[in-house]
């Protein structure tokens, strides 16, 4: 039972994601030398060669991209673990991962353009939260079982409207488009939407931040939480809303993409213990260190083709999912 | 600091809880509230410490209304040691006594060098030292109360409120929690209620009692003038045999069988 001082891991984890991020540039079916890498960031050399399209146009956003998925993933599933007091919260668990894909998917349906579908995406997130939250509130909070049950199912529910979109969609162009937003992917990432998703989701990560020590009286529950003095149904609300905001951003530029939410909190709590101070940001380093991890399999595995990333999450992630579950089982793990 | 209810209702869905109870939390005396099962006592504490809002009447603390009052407000003035809590995620001794300083810490930063200090304080004064970084659902019952204790100590509170405190503790630490109640509520400016199903403890330990009898409270005073043969005969249902002991001065209740006939459910 560690804890460690929240400083250290935003120094170690951002240095981390630095030299992974420098690493995955020379990482793909075209190989190139970490000393060009260099030079590319650097300005230096060729201005026009492959390389250097190949790293500042496609690897450096996509990396980029990465490590903010997986960070808003990250933090999102540790703030949800909090909030609803269950280990096995996550975006995807409880629907809003697929609320937000849905909304995303009406978005390319309708014909709308990338703010208003992600806009859409967001909307969706939260009613989707909203309608899981409200089926499962009872007096005492939301008891985990109710609220995966429910979260479960309005998630199927989501699905199951994806698929009428897909049915009724008649445009071969939109139904493509839905379909590789939908396997969850980093490949269409560029500049122009990452230029402010970026950004807000650092922003909303560095609020939740703010409410690390909220966080931690959260996961006591809602009565014992009053009672040490947190206004807890609004703080609760708060932490709901940049969770969904989180998911929505993510969903958003990468599609669906599962199990970083719930595994990345289990494994940073093994590392830097239960105090939201420092499980928080160990989440959302972790988390965007994971999607660029796997990002990186994804795009080398099986040459020249690529694996859809969010395909390749589930393929680790289901393992590492049975392992918690099994951990809790013992009664050894997070319960 | 004053903790006074004015003539409170509760109601849940249909039945109603409390019925116009009026009580006075006076500084330095350890007030035990008793009565039998469903007779409305921990609901009447979570009134006086803003987790339930009276259907009717108004707590105050300090003559000032306690709904008007934020909840970081509340906590610093008034400490409540629950009869449970669990955790999902388990964190050692420290950090979860530590929580108990969240009223207290700035409101963004976490906990300061001051708040580490105030959280040692505490650990060392309920002897748990040894305990600070065992997981907390790795502890004894009677262990895990002292742990509740110091968190609510942790909120350097005026007002301890405790809800049924020595419930499934052994002899030595039910003693112990009665003690620590006792001096806590005997500091200057301190007071403490206490909800007990104990009347010998209430007795022994309390320097006043209430009665609650189905929602409202039907007697208050000395041990000796509350709990009466006839008080247990008409409020719990049982004759009893009131003794005072040698050993402590103080009446000690011996229930001898239940009334007939037993009085309806509530």
């Amino acid at each position: 039972m560690v804890t460690r001082r929240p400083r250290t891991i935003a120094l170690v984890g951002g240095a981390t994601a630095m030299l992974a991020l420098l690493l995955s540039l020379g990482i793909g079916i075209i190989h190139v030398p970490y000393g060009e890498v260099v030079q590319v960031l650097l300005g230096q050399g060729d201005s026009a060669s492959l390389h250097r399209t190949l790293i500042l146009e496609m690897r450096l956003p996509r990396a980029v991209g990465a490590l903010v998925v997986g960070a808003g993933l990250g933090a999102a599933g540790c703030m949800l673990q909090a909030l609803l007091r269950d280990p096995l919260a996550s975006p995807t668990m409880i629907g809003t991962a697929q609320a937000s894909g849905f909304g995303r998917v009406l978005g390319v349906f309708l014909g709308m353009g990338y703010l208003g579908s992600v806009a859409l995406s967001f909307v969706m997130a939260v009613t989707g939260t909203m309608i899981v939250l409200l089926i499962a509130r009872s007096r005492r909070g939301f008891p985990a079982q109710t609220v995966l049950l429910a979260g479960v199912n309005v998630g199927m529910l989501f699905a199951a409207l994806i698929g009428l979109l897909q049915y009724i969609s008649r445009d071969e162009g939109q139904l493509s488009r839905m379909v590789l937003m939908l396997l969850g992917g980093l490949w269409q990432v560029t500049w122009g939407p990452l230029a402010w998703i970026g950004p807000i989701t650092a922003v909303v990560v560095g609020m939740a931040l703010l409410l690390g020590r909220n966080l931690d009286l959260l996961a006591l529950g809602e009565e014992d939480a009053r009672r040490l003095g947190q206004h807890a149904r609004g703080v609760g609300t708060l932490v709901l809303v940049l969770a969904c905001l989180l998911t929505s951003l993510a969903v958003s530029i990468a599609g669906v993409i599962a199990f970083v939410g719930l595994v990345v909190p289990h494994a940073a709590r093994r590392i830097v213990g239960p105090i939201h101070g420092a499980l928080l940001p160990a989440s959302a380093i972790l988390g965007g260190l994971l999607v660029l991890a796997t990002d990186c399999i994804a795009r080398v595995a099986v040459p020249p083709n690529e694996l859809p990333l969010g395909v390749l999450t589930s393929l680790i992630g289901v393992p590492s999912f049975l392992f918690i579950l099994r951990s809790m089982a013992r009664g050894g793990g997070a319960r | 600091m004053k903790l006074q209810a004015q003539n409170i209702h509760y109601r849940y869905a249909q039945s109603e809880v409390l019925r116009g109870v009026s009580i006075e939390l006076a500084e330095g005396e350890l007030y035990g509230l008793v009565g039998p099962n469903g007779s409305g006592k921990s609901t009447l504490l979570r009134c006086l410490y803003g987790e339930f809002r009276p259907s009717a009447g108004e707590v105050f603390l300090d003559e000032r209304a306690l709904h008007l009052s934020g909840r970081r407000a509340i906590a610093r003035a008034i400490g409540v040691v629950p009869q449970r809590s669990s955790l999902t995620f388990p964190v050692s001794v420290r950090q979860f006594v530590s929580m108990g300083r969240f009223a207290r810490e700035p409101i963004f930063g976490g906990p300061t060098r001051m708040d580490e200090a105030a959280v040692q304080a505490c650990l060392s004064e309920l002897g748990l030292e040894f305990l600070a970084d065992r997981p907390i659902d790795e502890l004894s019952g009677g262990e895990f109360r002292r742990v509740l204790i110091a968190q609510a100590l942790a909120q350097e509170p005026k007002v301890l409120l405790f809800d049924e405190p020595v419930q499934q503790l052994d002899l030595r630490h039910q003693l112990e929690v009665m003690e620590f109640a006792r001096d806590f509520a005997h500091r200057p400016e301190s007071s403490a209620m206490i909800v007990l199903h104990d009347l010998g403890l209430a007795s022994r330990y309390c320097d006043r009692i209430g009665v609650l009898h189905r929602g409202e409270l039907v007697a208050e005073g000395s041990p000796e003038a509350t709990l009466t043969a006839a008080r247990l005969r008409h409020v719990w249902g049982v004759e009893a045999s009131i003794e005072r002991s040698p050993a402590t001065g103080k009446i000690q209740v011996i229930p001898l069988s239940n009334a007939a006939p037993s009085p309806p459910a509530g």
